[in-house]
């Protein structure tokens, strides 16, 4: 579904400065219904690739495809939640939903059914009418969630989506998200920088270096679908997530 | 044991939530106004002289008559102003290359005093109804341009980059992100620049016209009608509260949302 080759990104201020090489020519290969997560350190490039996805960034070299097309810019196939919510603060709940639907032209009635469909699949109904101020982060996020859904994408592009809520309320919403790939089968690109989360939610891992980033390692988690009630008694996940922090000390490409 | 938290007294607190509370402290100006003004005589007089003339005035046609003209320009020109600084503001927030060309010469116009456009809308316009409207235009322009522009470079841009991930053309960005982001600051501006929009207009009446209430004013001024100006003074704090009045109820009908975002009270 998602085919990235290669990818170069480099960065330029201006042509009085060297420029910055963000993506050392990444590869990354997402099949459809899987979960994909990019992990890596704060700053390494890994948000700059899924920018690059969803078609919001340029790129100055490989090929980068969706569903077997190059991607030109954004597109009704794909679909972003982002770390910091970004519902807009003036629209209700289901008007924050409907709003990538209204976009596109949807009539009154799509939009209300798409709305009426997903704020029962979030856990939010009753919440329609409220706006953004009024919700915690966890529930702000769940519309997130619902508003990228709505306008039925083939892939889901994740970026560090539960980086700002506690971890409580992550591992509420990161269930919550494990329990939607069950039911709705999309194909999910997740970029994080928690171990723990790129664990619990990938069938895959793709491990970047620091910048200029590189694909350090493809991990398979080989945790079952749909995940074990309790996770953490799982010898394979202690396992997994010891190997994963053990490569990260050794930022070296193979 | 530790410092008890200071708490506010029952009376305190009734001051604090304002409202009616703060009508308090007129009521004793007043008072004192009256008594002070008894006591002492002089050429200021007593408050409820002030009141009688002015309810005096209203009930005889030439406040009457002042009061339309004035209210009229004040109006059209408001309008007019709003909708060029506007435009204006929206350009030098969208296009670099206005802002690139033109900012230098808006921040210069902007800071001279705007009262010497005064005697160059006079030499365009001429003694007429157009002088007076293009002086409150040119007052009311410069700040609802410049708060525009900053309302909009003050768009969080997370938001419009979520609205291009969802797809949004540029066009589609502005009016459903942009502008609705932008919208709470606006008016905030537009209630500012009406309170401008005022002074602009008594100015304008003052130096040129000799109708209005400025002309009133000019007239009571050379005859030292101290009461009759006192008067005046209340008739335009009437008026400049009532302009606010329909600023903010304007606001509130074509953004029904604002009252969640809380406009914030204009600085004068």
């Amino acid at each position: 579904m998602i085919d990235v080759r290669q990818c170069r990104k480099v960065y330029r201020a201006d042509t009085t400065r060297e420029p910055l090489v963000v993506l050392d020519g990444v590869d990354l290969h997402v099949s459809e219904g899987e979960v994909v997560a990019v992990l890596g350190p704060s700053g390494c490039g890994k948000t700059t690739l899924l920018r690059i996805v969803a078609g919001l960034a340029s790129w100055e070299g490989g090929e980068v495809r969706v569903g077997g097309a190059p991607v030109t810019g954004p597109g009704r196939d794909r679909a972003m939640v982002f770390q910091d919510f970004a519902l807009l603060p003036w629209a209700t709940v289901s008007e924050n939903i409907a709003f990538g639907l209204s976009l596109r032209g949807a009539s009154a009635a799509e939009r209300h059914d798409a709305v009426h469909r997903l704020v029962g699949m979030i856990g939010l109904r009753g919440f329609e009418d409220r706006y953004p101020s009024q919700l915690s982060g966890g529930m702000q996020q769940r519309v997130g969630l619902a508003r990228a859904l709505a306008v039925e994408p083939r892939v889901l592009l994740l970026d560090e989506p539960f980086g700002s809520l506690d971890s409580i309320t992550r591992r509420g919403l990161q269930d919550d998200l494990l329990a939607l790939h069950q039911e709705t089968g999309k194909t999910v690109l997740l970029v994080t920088h928690s171990v723990d989360e790129a664990a619990r939610l990938a069938d895959r891992i793709v491990l970047l270096s620091p910048r200029p980033a590189r694909v350090l390692d493809v991990i398979d988690t080989g945790l079952p679908r749909p995940r074990p009630a309790h996770l953490e008694r799982d010898a394979r996940f202690a396992a997994l997530k010891d190997d994963l922090w053990e490569r990260l000390k050794q930022p070296s490409a193979r | 044991m530790g410092t008890p938290e200071a708490a506010l007294g029952p009376l305190e607190a009734s001051f604090a939530r304002g409202g009616r509370a703060s009508l308090l402290p007129l009521a004793a100006g007043v008072l004192a106004w009256e008594l002070g003004a008894r006591l002492a005589g002089g050429m200021v007089p007593p408050a409820s002289a002030v009141v009688l003339r002015l309810v005096t005035m209203l009930a005889g046609g030439p406040l009457r008559q002042a009061l339309l003209i004035s209210i009229g320009s004040l109006a059209v020109g408001v309008v007019i102003g709003w909708l060029l600084g506007t435009v204006v503001g929206v350009l030098f927030a969208r296009s670099p290359v206005v802002d690139g060309l033109f900012s230098v010469y808006f921040d210069a116009l902007m800071s001279v005093p705007t009262a010497i456009y005064v005697p160059v809308l006079f030499s365009v316009f001429g003694v007429s109804r157009g002088s007076q409207i293009a002086i409150v235009a040119s007052f009311t322009f410069f700040l609802v341009a410049a708060t525009t522009t900053s309302a909009l470079r003050g768009v969080p841009p997370g938001l419009v980059d979520m609205a291009r991930a969802f797809g949004a053309s540029r066009r589609q960005q502005f009016f459903a992100v942009e502008l609705p982001a932008a919208a709470p600051r606006m008016l905030t501006g537009l209630r500012a620049a009406t309170m401008r929009a005022v002074k602009g207009m008594l100015i304008g009446e003052m130096i040129i016209a000799i109708r209005g209430i400025g002309g009133m004013l000019k007239t009571f001024g050379v005859r030292l009608d101290v009461a009759g100006i006192l008067a005046l003074v209340l008739a335009i704090v009437g008026v400049a509260l009532l302009a606010d009045a329909v600023v903010v109820a304007l606001g509130r009908a074509v953004l029904p949302r604002l009252s969640r975002a809380g406009a914030a009270p204009p600085a004068p």
